[in-house]
């Protein structure tokens, strides 16, 4: 079980950009959470943070526990021993993160030498077999290949099957079906749907992928939690204002935003009240106030059209 | 007639193959008008994005012709020609030097075409697309991927381009900012009344912004009835 406690970061101790700012996740095991906002939201930082990815000169605040225990306090060693084998970590980007001097089949086999002590030639001939799952064609030749032979969605389902070689028990993924074709989104939804017993924490900007692979949503807008419920739920009656307007904004829905509106500047928060209200069509003189994370039944929503709904606003937020 | 693509073909040497010829575009024959959205709807890999480098004029076509108002147009395009015919890329970061301010690349499109050009009417330009003076002196690395593919926008219609070739212009958006660009699209064609080869791989994108349609499938290119 993964818990994000009170989670914020900032970029640098003299920086004014609120990344992210106290998130709270629980992600019990086998369970898939998409982590859904615009880009800029704070989503992929979140995902970094959890498994200490961020640059040094980041400030965070809040703790990480696996299994009860902080992964932030963890030494270095046993960090290495977590990464890839326990939780995995599958980065964002058409392939950005393979080494471009290496085979991919080295390179999708390298967590099994490391974690679960393969020989090379064992780890290269189950990287086959791992490549196989998603579907490449060819796999035998495409693992003796380089990663620039690989097409954005090919790359893209090498780096999920290297996050999954050493079979950990958390999949983190970040974005894995951003600019890929219909097929190849439907081919990673499939994969991430057998992902079984492991938990899956997905960030992703596509609502319908969301959809489709996760049982749960939180929807961040800059840097703060503003929904979370039940997938079916919130893709059926979203509470919040934001998640509403992009649910509208699919083009099957019709695309109907406000064109004028976006997401604040990342620095002046304090005294901004409700981050969306600039754009929201719903907006109240009380939205100048920074709304807490209500509870509504099974679901969390930080807006205060559902202040009277609930009346029980997270103590801690 | 604004566009028209006549037997378009782009052929590589395949390396392994002995001299075969891999066809990334096969005979392609594209008309676009005045005022059209026409899409370009296909897998990764089937060759739309090679036709629409072509037809903005990036790159050399093994043989057949291009030709915008009826005038043939030779490669590599120059003066107007190149003025009026515009691509915008699918990834943002890659149409800006990760090196410079984004002001550095913003100004460009005005001294390359000698247009009157003070700072208060870049600004005012990238107003319009929700940016501030502030975005200008960030670099490309310090800003979203939606505020950088609006700045790549902005900088495009400063040309005030005839035809714009969209390359999967939001695939790497967020629904509420591609919804916003579509609507920043459609209100420069209706004011211009200016032509878009919209090449995307979402097909209920695809429904809802083109007149037509044609489907590209491993080169070869179909429109669809």
């Amino acid at each position: 079980m993964l818990e994000i406690n009170h989670v914020s970061v900032k970029f640098s101790a003299d920086s004014d950009v609120q990344a992210v700012e106290d998130v709270s996740l629980v992600l019990p095991e086998g369970s898939k959470l998409a982590l859904v906002g615009e880009t800029g939201s704070g989503k992929s930082v979140l995902l970094l943070a959890i498994l200490r990815l961020l640059p040094e000169t980041a400030q965070t605040r809040g703790d990480v526990l696996l299994d009860g225990k902080s992964i932030w306090q963890m030494k270095r060693k046993e960090l290495d021993k977590i990464r890839g084998a326990v939780i995995s970590y599958v980065p964002q980007g058409g392939g950005e993160a393979l080494n471009p001097l290496m085979r991919v089949g080295f390179q999708v086999g390298e967590p099994l030498m490391e974690h679960k002590g393969l020989s090379r030639k064992e780890a290269e001939a189950k990287s086959v077999s791992l490549l196989k799952k998603f579907h490449l064609g060819d796999e035998e030749a495409l693992a003796r290949a380089y990663p620039h032979t690989f097409s954005g969605g090919m790359r893209q389902r090498a780096m999920v099957a290297m996050g999954i070689a050493a079979d950990p028990q958390i999949v983190l993924a970040d974005e894995p079906s951003k600019g890929l074709d219909e097929k190849r989104v439907a081919l990673v939804a499939e994969t991430f749907q057998q992902l079984g017993e492991k938990s899956l924490l997905c960030v992703t900007h596509d609502l319908l992928f969301a959809g489709k692979i996760s049982d749960h949503i939180c929807v961040l807008y800059a840097a703060q939690q503003v929904e979370y419920g039940p997938t079916e739920k919130l893709m059926s009656a979203p509470l919040h204002p934001y998640t509403r307007d992009m649910l509208l904004a699919i083009p099957e829905n019709g695309m109907e935003v406000d064109k004028a509106g976006f997401a604040p500047a990342h620095t002046g928060y304090e005294n901004f009240g409700c981050r969306y209200r600039h754009r929201c069509k719903d907006c109240m003189e009380v939205c100048k106030k920074m709304p807490p994370l209500f509870t509504v039944g099974d679901e969390k929503v930080r807006c205060w059209l559902y202040a009277d709904a609930s009346g029980t606003a997270d103590k801690d937020l | 007639m604004r566009m028209r693509l006549e037997q378009l073909t782009k052929t590589y040497k395949s390396r392994n193959g002995g001299g075969a010829q891999f066809y990334a575009v096969r005979n392609a024959n594209v008309t676009l008008e005045a005022g059209e959205t026409v899409g370009l709807f296909g897998d990764s890999g089937s060759g739309k994005s090679t036709l629409g480098m072509m037809a903005a004029g990036l790159l050399k076509p093994t043989s057949g012709s291009i030709f915008y108002e009826d005038q043939l147009c030779a490669f590599p395009y120059r003066g107007t020609l190149r003025r009026n015919i515009q691509i915008l890329f699918q990834h943002p970061e890659v149409s800006f030097n990760p090196a410079l301010p984004l002001i550095k690349s913003m100004t460009e499109p005005y001294t390359l075409y000698n247009l009157p050009y003070s700072k208060q009417i870049l600004v005012e330009n990238v107003e319009r697309f929700g940016l501030h003076e502030e975005h200008l002196h960030r670099c490309p690395g310090e800003l979203s991927g939606g505020e950088l593919q609006r700045a790549a926008l902005a900088r495009l219609l400063v040309l005030r381009p005839a035809v714009l070739v969209l390359d999967e212009p939001t695939s790497m958006l967020d629904v509420i900012t591609q919804a916003q660009m579509i609507g920043m699209l459609r209100d420069y064609q209706k004011e211009t009344g200016a032509s878009y080869l919209f090449i995307t791989h979402n097909r209920s994108l695809c429904d809802r912004v083109c007149d037509r349609v044609y489907d590209v499938e491993q080169g070869n290119i179909t429109l669809e009835e």
